[in-house]
């Protein structure tokens, strides 16, 4: 084809020159657009001249932006809806009430009975089951600081979490799992297992642009996102203490260390509704300090007896309280023999869950509350020894000179290389101390205790901690006020879902906001609805540029009858001018094609709008075969007449 | 037999008129090469139609008998039956190689510039030539048809110029790209006797190379041709119902 162009239309000179045909085409196209005025006045000349070229490109350049704008928006919209569909947090039934986690977990029992039409409680034989999965939630509001260290006015919601634990986990590979894993913007691991409480955040793609100011802004894996303590008013204090720019200045390092807490952040979320931020549950009761977490696990505990000595009867009902509380697989039997003692040793197993903290085993025994003044709980660890401590100073932190005192503390009073490398800074007021197997003391809790004050008097205003394990959750008794519930996606179930609603609000007099329900089925009957509209209005489009670029170029090379009639009697080809109408038209829509793609590509006017690639070059070349079939139609309609009744016609 | 460039065998020509669809048959006829042939007549005789149809330019209504011979060279026949049933192509292509046209009404185009209207049956002719020889060719025969005033208002468009400078330079584009034929259309209607003058008197020096003239023209415009070897042709109409036929007188009368 292209050879054939160039031996026929546009064949250069033998001395290589630019062929007298190019510059006919060039000659022809430029006065067309751009006419020799002669004797004309400005006003003839842009009325005669000009003005078809200029309502062309207006037209034409309406006509595609529209276009542009259509697609831009219908690709946006599917996008949209794809990205909802997938969303967890949206294709769910949103359920507000305060519910703990057993009595919610009762609906994963609901089945829909096919014979009846109703839904049941009981797993019948024709039943469908209703409910995948059900996740209960809190919303908490924080108030944020942004990397100036400025506090924001406004507080943003944050959605806690049960996050499940890592993949192939029991509890792991689940819709929620896959969903933030698969949308956070930087590939880091998610949230730790749901048991641990690391104070981890993630972003939305909005608070994550507020906080840094800069979409661009590059990530690093040591990103602290700082927010107000939930039980500290910086406000009331600053009023206090005079200050006049309660929320414009600044937080000091003071009011950093006072009033806040961080989070490290482990990624955004790019495209999830609703909130601005994800932090797991465990963090959440951490930061409210409602102690619902446990602390280091101890391998055994005691329980005594004030008077007396343990009957049958009593150590059944430790066993059975014990078995109830930790399981059966984490306790080792107890010994019978204890009868004749005042004191019960009850020992951990090594498949013991890690809720077998003081502060957790602490809370358990509480339980045991009618015989209480008889029984008590003892910890009797004194003997064991600690493989870390920590040293923290209030309000302040520990400098390079203080780091060399701590590092001769320990090489003096526990052996040289006793403890591991201490970091060249610390910019925290918490140091964790870890022995090495070189320690020559003995590194018992009072061991270390005595000899922390030969410490504290080299350097004054410090404590010693001996329990800042990582806290572990352990939530199964909590009430939560809202719940997310996976339905089935099953046909019959989708098709139910008003009913169910009905039934869920009845039956656990719960509050179902109606818009909240954006189910699967929705999803797909809008977007089922969209592409119906897009066909026809694409099929309108495709129709309406045809008879316009038809109409156009009619009657554009209505006004070209007289030339046109001259190039045939000069023996000029046929094919020749039809190809020079073609060029030109598509000349005259390739400006309007360039503006609106700029205008569509770099200010989209919305949200919503996305710009997809397979969609506009559909769409431009669809319009560049429609103007080349209306100029090939149209001009082949005047060049199949003979010359002599082309030339008399005269503009 | 002196040397033909056209043979015309009584050829018919049909056209709507009013609803109601005319013959015009046009009588037997011969052009001779290199000499110029004066086409008269009454108004709505035929003239230009059958300028136009010995042109290329319009098609006659074949039947059997009917024919138009045409020798470019002594030894080369086109008929013009076999060449309107073939492709347009080859009718354009015959167009261009021989044939160089002057209207009555100019026919330049006005959004052009002089310059541009002149070239533009040599960019046709020879579309792979560069520039520079079409307006060296140009600027050659304006000096042959001493129009040196020409070559000043070529820049402009053909809206600015006078009605003489219009056809001159519409005989300029219809001799640039050396053409065996020029048809030329009663192109003295407009302009002063001088510039008929002028204009008749290149297309006589045109003969002395072997170019064929057939022109349209007026009785009043005959003076013109009284001292040249130019051949008369004058077309006599006979309108019976929707037939009308032409006979034609050869000959100064």
């Amino acid at each position: 084809m292209i050879t054939w162009m160039k031996k026929n239309l546009i064949l250069n000179s033998p001395d290589n020159s630019i062929c007298l045909f190019g510059k006919f085409l060039e000659q022809v196209i430029l006065k067309d657009f751009h006419p020799e005025r002669g004797q004309q006045n400005n006003l003839d000349y842009f009325f005669q001249c000009k003005l078809h070229v200029y309502g062309s490109f207006s037209i034409l350049f309406i006509f595609f932006l529209s276009g542009f704008i259509f697609l831009g928006f219908y690709n946006g919209l599917q996008n949209y809806v794809n990205s909802m569909k997938n969303n967890p947090f949206t294709m769910v039934i949103k359920i507000t009430k305060y519910s703990n986690k057993k009595d919610l977990s009762e609906l994963e029992k609901l089945f829909y009975n096919l014979e009846s039409k109703s839904f049941e409680l009981n797993n019948i034989n024709n039943g469908i089951p209703v409910i995948n999965r059900i996740y209960p939630f809190y919303t908490q509001p924080l108030r944020f600081l942004d990397k100036k260290m400025k506090r924001f006015v406004e507080m943003h919601d944050v959605l806690v979490i049960r996050v499940p634990g890592e993949k192939n986990n029991k509890i792991g590979s689940d819709v929620l799992y896959d969903y933030i894993n698969k949308n956070l913007r930087f590939k880091k691991k998610i949230f730790s297992p749901e048991t641990d409480v690391k104070n981890e955040i993630i972003l939305s793609p909005s608070l994550y642009e507020k906080i840094y100011l800069n979409k661009q802004h590059e990530y690093n894996n040591n990103m602290k996102v700082y927010f107000e303590d939930l039980h500290k008013d910086l406000s009331t204090e600053r009023i206090r203490e005079g200050v006049k720019e309660i929320w414009e200045k600044p937080l000091t390092k003071k009011e950093i260390f006072k009033f806040t807490n961080d989070a490290d952040l482990i990624g955004v979320l790019d495209s999830y509704p609703g909130f601005d931020a994800i932090i797991s549950e465990g963090y959440y009761y951490h930061l409210s300090n409602k102690f619902y977490y446990t602390g280091k696990p101890v391998k055994r505990f005691y329980i005594k007896l004030e008077e007396g000595k343990f009957s049958e009867p009593n150590i059944k009902e430790i066993e059975k309280w014990a078995y109830e509380q930790f399981g059966i697989g984490s306790i080792e039997p107890i010994d019978p023999l204890f009868q004749m003692s005042n004191e019960i040793t009850i020992q951990f197993t090594s498949d013991a869950n890690k809720l077998t903290s003081k502060d957790n085993i602490e809370s358990q025994f509480n339980k045991l509350e009618h015989k209480k003044g008889l029984f008590a709980l003892e910890f009797n660890e004194e003997g064991e020894s600690n493989d870390y401590f920590y040293i923290k100073q209030k309000n302040e932190i520990f400098t390079q000179n203080d780091l060399s005192k701590i590092k001769s503390w320990a090489d003096k009073y526990f052996g040289k290389g006793a403890i591991k490398k201490l970091p060249e800074s610390e910019k925290s007021n918490q140091l964790t101390i870890e022995f090495t197997s070189d320690a020559k003391e003995w590194t018992g809790k009072y061991n270390i205790l005595w000899k922390f004050t030969e410490l504290q008097k080299i350097m004054g205003k410090i404590s010693l901690d001996f329990n800042e394990d990582l806290p572990s959750y352990y939530g199964h008794n909590k009430k939560y006020f809202y719940t997310l519930i996976y339905i089935n996606k099953d046909p019959v179930i989708l098709n139910n879902v008003s009913a169910l609603i009905h039934y869920i609000g009845k039956k656990y007099g719960a509050y179902l906001e109606a818009n909240q329900l954006i189910t699967l089925s929705n999803y797909l009957k809008y977007i089922q609805r969209m592409d119906i509209i897009f066909y026809y209005i694409l099929a309108g489009f495709t129709i309406l540029l045809l008879i316009y670029v038809l109409v156009t170029f009619t009657l554009l090379l209505q006004t070209k009858r007289h030339q046109i009639g001259i190039f045939k009697a000069m023996g000029g080809s046929s094919l020749r001018i039809v190809f020079i109408y073609v060029c030109e038209s598509l000349l005259l829509i390739s400006l309007p094609i360039l503006i609106t793609f700029l205008i569509s590509y770099f200010f989209p006017p919305g949200e919503i709008y996305a710009v997809n690639w397979i969609y506009l070059t559909f769409y431009i070349m669809l319009i560049v075969l429609l103007t080349v079939i209306g100029a090939v139609v149209s001009a082949l309609n005047i060049v199949r007449k003979p010359p002599y009744q082309l030339i008399q016609y005269q503009t | 037999m002196s040397d033909l460039i056209f043979k015309i065998k009584s050829i018919q020509k049909s056209y709507m008129d009013r609803k109601v669809n005319r013959i015009i048959t046009f009588p037997s006829m011969r052009i001779e090469r290199g000499k110029i042939t004066v086409i008269k007549g009454e108004t709505g005789v035929g003239k230009t139609t059958l300028l136009n149809i010995l042109g290329l330019m319009d098609q006659m209504t074949f039947t059997d008998d009917d024919e138009i011979f045409f020798y470019p060279t002594k030894s080369e026949t086109i008929l013009y039956s076999e060449l309107c049933a073939k492709r347009k192509t080859i009718l354009e292509n015959i167009r261009r190689k021989y044939f160089g046209f002057m209207f009555q009404h100019d026919h330049l185009i006005d959004s052009w510039t002089g310059w541009q209207n002149v070239i533009l049956p040599h960019i046709i002719r020879y579309p792979r030539q560069s520039l520079d020889k079409p307006i060296e060719q140009v600027k050659k025969l304006i000096n042959e048809c001493n129009f040196l005033d020409m070559l000043e208002i070529l820049d402009r468009s053909p809206s600015t110029y006078s009605g003489g400078q219009r056809q001159r330079t519409a005989l300029l584009r219809a001799l640039i790209h050396h053409p065996d034929v020029i048809f030329v259309d009663e192109p003295f209607a407009s302009i002063p006797w001088k510039r008929a003058k002028e204009i008749f008197s290149v297309l006589n020096k045109q003969t002395y190379k072997g170019v064929t003239t057939v022109m349209v023209a007026h009785d009043i415009h005959d003076q013109l041709f009284s001292d040249t070897n130019a051949n008369m042709l004058t077309l006599i109409e006979e309108t019976k119902k929707e037939f009308t036929t032409i006979t034609v007188k050869e000959g100064w009368s």
